[in-house]
């Protein structure tokens, strides 16, 4: 773990304050990779010769990228793949062409620099007034600048390090005369020998597809924003098409490079080849890079979501399978926020109060939040993911599993006797579904890895450790701290490394109470002798709502302790009687697979018993004492740390326990569909709602009775929903009679 | 024991004058490419030349040339690497003899078939021309395996009992023809320990008789390119088959590799030009009983024969079809804005079927190093109209010099069949931006073919290493092909620490209905490489990649050059289990000994796949 170092981040906001919004907004833009095309009258004429021929080899010629969105639109619509599934359809070809052109309208963005520009000039404005900071990780943007064989920021002119101000403004332009014959030279003026890959022409753009983390509406304008500031090619965003109730303002958002695709059209293949072929069209001739949500939907509840929507990352990686493109880059970025725009719609959300419907209305009224103060946002990006060496490297350990001799009358067919400009929805090959599994579930864990622990996430480790505590001292906040973060390093940086922790470094107590007070005055109020209490109503649902956003914050962290807490939980719970390395294992694995939706990992939790962290953190727990080891293999948690165990391990019981309350309901076997059983769960659950008992509001949370829900799934059903009943009840039997009456 | 048996002095029947004499080496570098007397080198003013008198460069000064390898390539006139001078015979393998066979030979054959085991011979036939075997030649290392004897059987009763004996002693017999191979197909098995034979068919170089009512030849295999073309031409015919190396491989050769000839549009591949074929086999002779121009009479034997490379037996006759000579002969060249419309214009024409003898494309990379291999500057006046046609192309036409390339093409036929065709191709060019470039710079392509691999002679002398390898693909991957491969060999030099950037470089040689063949340059500085890195080491590891891309892309294992042993370890990917399991049962019916046991084509399953690199380095 590492305190937040401010050098090793751009601070967008500082920087803007100093300068003029306006002189920014409009400041010059170059298309890094497609501006610098000589386009002397003949060479247009040329290009224009080229285009009217529609050659049957290249759809699209690099003379004519990057393309605006109706030429796009052209493309996709003239593409085989749109003409073969309408052919295939049996659909009137006519027919058939006006519905396609009808869905490229509805999906398509109209990404342009103008509307970029005029956002990026109302952002700056209320970036400015919302955020303390907003942080951007150095070193991730010079490795997205080398892919544009940029030179690093620090040495380049395109980027002023000082603030923008008239004179500089004036000069610039000035500068842009006095060397129009070569605007962009210097830029890729190289101090080494030039690679071959930055300097030759047939060499384009790089493929890059961002992978931010979705946790509010801001991701969506964020890192345009960046790309804006930065003087890179500014992403396409994939979203979901219940934004268009926005109306004018998904307008707005059209015109920065929001594409809209509908939520679920497996089924709708004319819809889905669409889909297919506008993705591939642009991350086949790259001119602009893709930026899409790879866990599907925000994250109401701040934690990782299982990687389960892949159609996108789908038709990416589909187009380096068939090689029309030599390789992708992939990069996971996580966008941490000290407060989250909506985390008082995510708590109500939670606990069954629906989603308000996408308006303008709502955004008057998010309007309000202009007077609030959001704290800090850190973006940080992870070192990029080159798809074509991720997948040598799989295909060889692949080689090392996979030692039987394949089914030879159950071929899968391989990439090379596909045809290539025909969409097939499961022209995934096995190697290849698997490969697909493994990265997108490294992209989560790369965001993970990149986690920011704010305060926040400890007040609420702290406030939510025990029930009804509702007052809390701010020492015990720093006590907490250290038990979390500082004593336990080394099993939470066995999991990452990279997590960083911002936290005041001087005058820690008042500093950490102030930004409190401040960011969260909704959740806080400061009472005698340093105290932090709870704002608590009276009112039952206002404040399960409010005991909800901290459960949320908290969720923040929990992927870090996750696996070795679940090993002090087994040990605790059954503190009465040494446990045996052997139960112990079993437990441990037990709860893997019973948290498998609720706390994601490097890769799906499977049947597989040999985890092979398993021990590193047993021994970790025994070296720092918190397990004590007695004679033949049996192992006994030390009660002198009792108070730091319980701490760390109170997120999980609770979890636990309120799995355990969820199964312990009527099981109605009639109703199969999955959203309509956890409304009939969350509704006898809401009945029963105690604030006083945080178990019985987390047990109501949507998320946490799906999560339950889908684990029984995955362990197929009945047998399984007795059998975790009684390992859970088993696990919790020895205290669950006094614990209960205590809850 | 006799070293060498003279056999019969009439070795030169029926009128065929032979290129290549029994001891190749007396004609032919023994470390490199082609003719000893023919060869790249700086010269006193400080350019390169090339010397002797056989080629149409022959004698002339390239200007341009050595300042396209220092600037492009990073090379330097310091760095000079020259090859060992003479073979080391503490390099030289002992050889393993079996006496009951020489003995057997000695009693039966010897007096006419000749024979050798001359350390020179042995060497010469150990190794075809692949990076890896020309770099040890010229560093003097050690081959773990040789072949132990040369014979030089005359005929194919000669053969057959060459193979009867062979089976009988159980010796291994390995064919060579004209030592071309790029495969390493030639190269002895480290672990063979039996005797190992080389079968030089080169004095199987008879025409037995021409066929004019039915325009066939029966040919002997052990022939060369360059001897049939011109033995025919006396008597108005030709065969049209012209591989890029017909100055030496042989026409046995041809059949056991399926080889491909540049001319191929108007003549056919060797499996179009093959009529019938007879192969010696450890179980007897292999051959149809009927000269019919096509048969259904089950799986093809001749396409068994044709490709088996060397692994089933020793082609001897080949009854193979001839043309009457061509009338007219014009070589032409187009340019092109980009790679693109190229291959555009060359899949149209492929499409229209009305693609002349030979057309190819040269990438942009190539057709500036073709620019650099101008000869000597001709004066003011020519390089002025040079100049205005630059000017015109790239100023006025609006082609980027960083982007432009080229087709060099070549049409047969009668007089008025070329003036149509010429006119037509043009006419298609046209339309994707194609300008006519003139005769001159369509013939200087073609000579150029024979001139390449002695390129790269004088690159390993300043440390540059180079190879070539092919490929065929459908149409529609050909520019994501060519892309993606060149861009691989990039990344991976600068993966592997080498310093300078790499000449990568592909061309569409061949067009087909269905795809097209392409044909891949790489050339490679290993100065100040990465510490501890071995450059051949890295060239294989580079080498590999662009192979794996091309298979990636849909690219095939191979065009024309064969399997060998090089690409043993993707013929499972690529002909699938089942017809590596067909391919091997043919093997053990017919050669249920192993007598042909150079092993190629088929991966040997009990020993790990690295082996046979292993054993190479």
């Amino acid at each position: 773990m590492s305190l937040i170092n401010p050098t090793e981040f751009d601070d967008l906001i500082t920087r803007h304050r100093q300068s003029s919004d306006i002189l920014w907004a409009l400041k010059t833009w170059h298309h890094p990779v497609f501006d610098n095309k000589e386009q002397s009258i003949k060479s247009t004429q040329l290009i224009n010769k080229t285009t009217q021929i529609s050659s049957i080899i290249t759809p699209v010629h690099y003379k004519t990228l990057p393309r605006n969105s109706e030429q796009i639109k052209f493309d996709v619509l003239n593409s085989l793949a749109v003409k073969h599934t309408i052919d295939s359809l049996n659909i009137e070809t006519a027919h058939g062409y006006d519905q396609a052109k009808a869905i490229t309208q509805e999906m398509s963005h109209r990404l342009n620099i103008r509307t970029a520009r005029f956002l990026a000039f109302i952002f700056a404005k209320i970036f400015n007034q919302v955020y303390d900071n907003i942080y951007i990780d150095h070193h991730g943007m010079d490795l997205i600048y080398q892919m544009y064989s940029l030179t690093p920021r620090n040495s380049s002119p395109a980027l002023p390090s000082s603030p923008i101000t008239i004179s500089s403004t004036l000069f610039a332009i000035l500068n842009t005369f006095s060397r129009s014959s070569s605007p962009s030279d210097d830029n890729l003026s190289m101090n080494t020998l030039p690679s071959p890959l930055t300097s030759k022409h047939y060499l384009t753009s790089p493929r890059i597809i961002y992978l931010p983390t979705h946790r509010s509406y801001m991701d969506f304008i964020i890192l345009t924003y960046i790309c804006f500031e930065y003087n890179i090619p500014m992403p396409c965003i994939a979203a979901a098409q219940d934004f268009l109730g926005l109306g004018l303002l998904a307008n707005l958002l059209r015109n920065c490079g929001a594409f809209f695709i509908r939520r679920s059209f497996r089924s709708d293949l004319l819809y889905w080849t669409i889909f297919d072929e506008y993705v591939k069209t642009h991350v086949i001739n790259g001119d602009y890079p893709i930026e899409f949500f790879i866990e599907g939907t925000r994250s109401r509840t701040l934690k990782t979501l299982l990687p389960v929507r892949q159609g996108m990352l789908k038709s990416c990686l589909e187009c380096y399978f068939r090689r029309q493109v030599d390789n992708l880059i992939l990069i996971p970025i996580t966008i941490n926020y000290e407060k989250v725009l909506e985390d008082n719609l995510h708590a109500n959300e939670l606990l069954g109060v629906p989603k308000p419907k996408e308006s303008k209305g709502g955004l008057l009224k998010a309007a309000q939040i202009l007077k609030k103060s959001f704290g800090k946002m850190i973006v940080r990006f992870s070192e990029p993911i080159y798809v074509h060496d991720a997948y040598e490297m799989f295909k060889l350990n692949d080689e090392k599993r996979t030692n039987d001799q394949p089914d030879a009358f159950n071929r899968s067919v391989p990439r090379t006797l596909q045809p290539r400009s025909i969409c097939q929805q499961d022209a995934f090959t096995d190697a290849e579904q698997r490969f697909t599994d493994e990265l997108s579930y490294r992209i989560v864990n790369e965001h993970q890895s990149l986690t920011v622990i704010y305060p926040i996430t400890v007040a609420a480790f702290t406030f939510l450790s025990t029930s009804n505590n509702r007052s809390v001292s701010i020492d015990q906040l720093l006590t907490d701290k250290k038990t979390l973060f500082l004593d336990n390093t080394g099993v939470t940086e066995h999991f990452s490394s990279h997590y960083q922790i911002s936290w005041p470094v001087e005058n820690e107590r008042n500093c950490l109470k102030q930004r409190l007070l401040t960011i969260y005055s909704d959740v806080f109020e400061c009472t005698e002798n340093n105290h932090l209490t709870l704002k608590m109503t009276g009112d039952r649902f206002v404040d399960a709502a409010l005991l909800m956003k901290l459960f949320i914050y908290r969720n923040t962290c929990l992927h870090l302790f996750a696996k070795p807490a679940y090993i002090l939980l087994v040990c605790q719970a059954n503190s009465q009687v040494p446990i045996s390395h052997e139960q112990l294992r079993m437990y441990y694995h037990f709860l893997i697979q019973l948290f498998a939706y609720e706390f994601v990992y490097d890769r799906f939790p499977t049947d597989d018993l040999n985890d092979k962290d398993f021990d590193q953190y047993l021994s970790h727990w025994i070296k720092v004492n918190y397990i004590i080891p007695l004679n033949n293999s049996t192992y006994k948690v030390n009660s002198q740390f009792r108070q730091q165990i319980s701490l760390i391990t109170s997120p999980f019981e609770q979890y636990a326990r309120a799995y355990l309350l969820i199964y312990e309901q009527e099981y109605p076997s009639s109703e199969t569909n999955l959203s309509l059983l956890i409304k009939i769960y969350q509704k006898a659950l809401l009945s029963k709602l105690d604030t006083t008992n945080l178990i019985s509001v987390l047990a109501s949370s949507s998320n946490v009775i799906s999560n339950a829900l889908r684990t029984l799934n995955f362990n197929t059903k009945s047998k399984a929903y007795v059998d975790l009943r009684h390992l859970l009840t088993n696990l919790f039997q020895p205290m669950s009679t006094q614990l209960r009456a205590k809850l | 024991m006799a070293t060498e048996g003279k056999g019969d002095a009439a070795t030169t029947g029926a009128g065929t004058s032979t290129t290549i004499p029994l001891h190749r080496q007396e004609l032919l570098k023994w470390q490199g490419w082609g003719y000893r007397d023919s060869r790249f080198f700086i010269n006193s003013n400080g350019l390169i030349e090339f010397s002797g008198s056989r080629y149409l460069l022959s004698g002339h000064v390239l200007p341009r040339l050595k300042d396209w390898m220092f600037s492009k390539l990073h090379a330097s006139i310091d760095n000079y690497s020259p090859s060992v001078q003479e073979p080391n015979p503490d390099y030289i393998p002992e050889p393993i003899l079996n006496s009951s066979f020489i003995n057997d030979f000695q009693s039966s054959l010897g007096s006419t078939v000749q024979y050798s085991s001359d350390m020179n011979d042995r060497l010469f036939h150990g190794h075809g021309h692949t990076l890896e075997e020309i770099w040890k030649l010229r560093h003097g290392g050690k081959f773990d395996r040789l072949p132990d004897w040369v014979v030089w059987p005359r005929n194919h009763s000669d053969v057959e009992k060459i193979v009867r004996l062979a089976t009988k002693h159980n010796v291994c017999l390995i064919p060579f023809g004209g030592g071309t191979s790029v495969t390493w197909a030639l190269l002895c098995p480290a672990n063979e320990k039996r005797m190992i034979v080389s079968v030089d068919t080169s004095q199987m170089n008879k025409i037995l008789y021409l066929d004019e009512k039915n325009l066939t030849a029966r040919i002997q295999s052990g022939i060369i390119g360059q001897d049939l073309e011109r033995e025919l031409a006396k008597k108005g015919y030709c065969t049209g088959h012209e591989p890029d190396s017909m100055e030496f491989s042989s026409l046995g050769g041809w059949v056991a590799t399926r080889a491909s000839g540049m001319k191929k549009n108007v003549y056919g591949n060797i499996e179009d030009l093959v009529v019938h074929v007879t192969m010696v086999t450890p179980k007897g002779t292999i051959e149809k009983s009927c000269l019919g121009p096509r048969q259904s009479i089950g799986p093809d034997i001749n396409h068994v024969i044709m490709g088996s490379e060397g692994t089933l037996g020793i082609v001897t006759e080949v009854t193979m079809k001839i043309r009457p000579l061509p009338a007219c002969k014009k070589y032409g060249s187009i340019v092109f804005p980009d790679f693109e419309s190229g291959v555009a214009c060359l899949r149209e024409i492929a499409r229209l079927r009305s693609a002349p003898a030979s057309i190819r494309l040269l990438d942009n990379e190539q057709f500036l190093f073709g620019q650099a291999l101008a000869t000597d500057n001709k004066g003011m006046l020519h390089s002025l109209v040079d100049n205005m046609k630059k000017l015109y192309i790239t100023k006025i036409k609006g082609f980027d010099v960083n982007r432009m390339c080229a087709a060099t093409l070549l049409f047969e036929g009668t007089t008025n069949e070329v003036n149509q065709r010429e006119k037509f191709v043009y006419d298609i060019a046209q339309k994707y931006n194609g300008m006519p470039a003139g005769e001159e710079n369509g013939l200087k392509g073609y000579t150029l073919t024979f001139m390449i691999a002695y390129l790269r002679d004088v690159g390993l002398d300043y440390r540059i290493v180079a190879e070539s390898f092919e490929t065929s693909v459908p149409w529609d991957r050909v520019i994501d092909l060519c892309r993606n491969v060149k861009k691989r060999i990039i990344t991976e030099c600068e993966k592997n620490g080498v310093k300078y950037p790499p000449f990568s470089s592909c061309r569409v040689t061949q067009t087909y209905d269905a795809g097209a063949c392409v044909y891949f340059y790489f050339v490679m500085n290993y100065n100040d490489m990465r510490a501890g890195n071995d450059p051949v080491h890295v060239y294989e590891l580079v080498e590999q990649a662009a192979r794996e891309e091309v298979l990636a892309n849909g690219g095939s294992l191979s065009h024309h050059h064969g399997v060998g042993k090089i690409r043993t370890k993707w013929i499972k990917q690529a002909v699938s289990d089942l017809g590596v399991g067909t391919m091997k049962s043919i093997k053990e019916y017919l050669d249920p000994t192993n007598i042909f046991g150079s092993q190629n084509l088929i991966p040997d399953s009990e020993e790990p796949k690295e082996q046979h690199l292993k054993a190479k380095l």
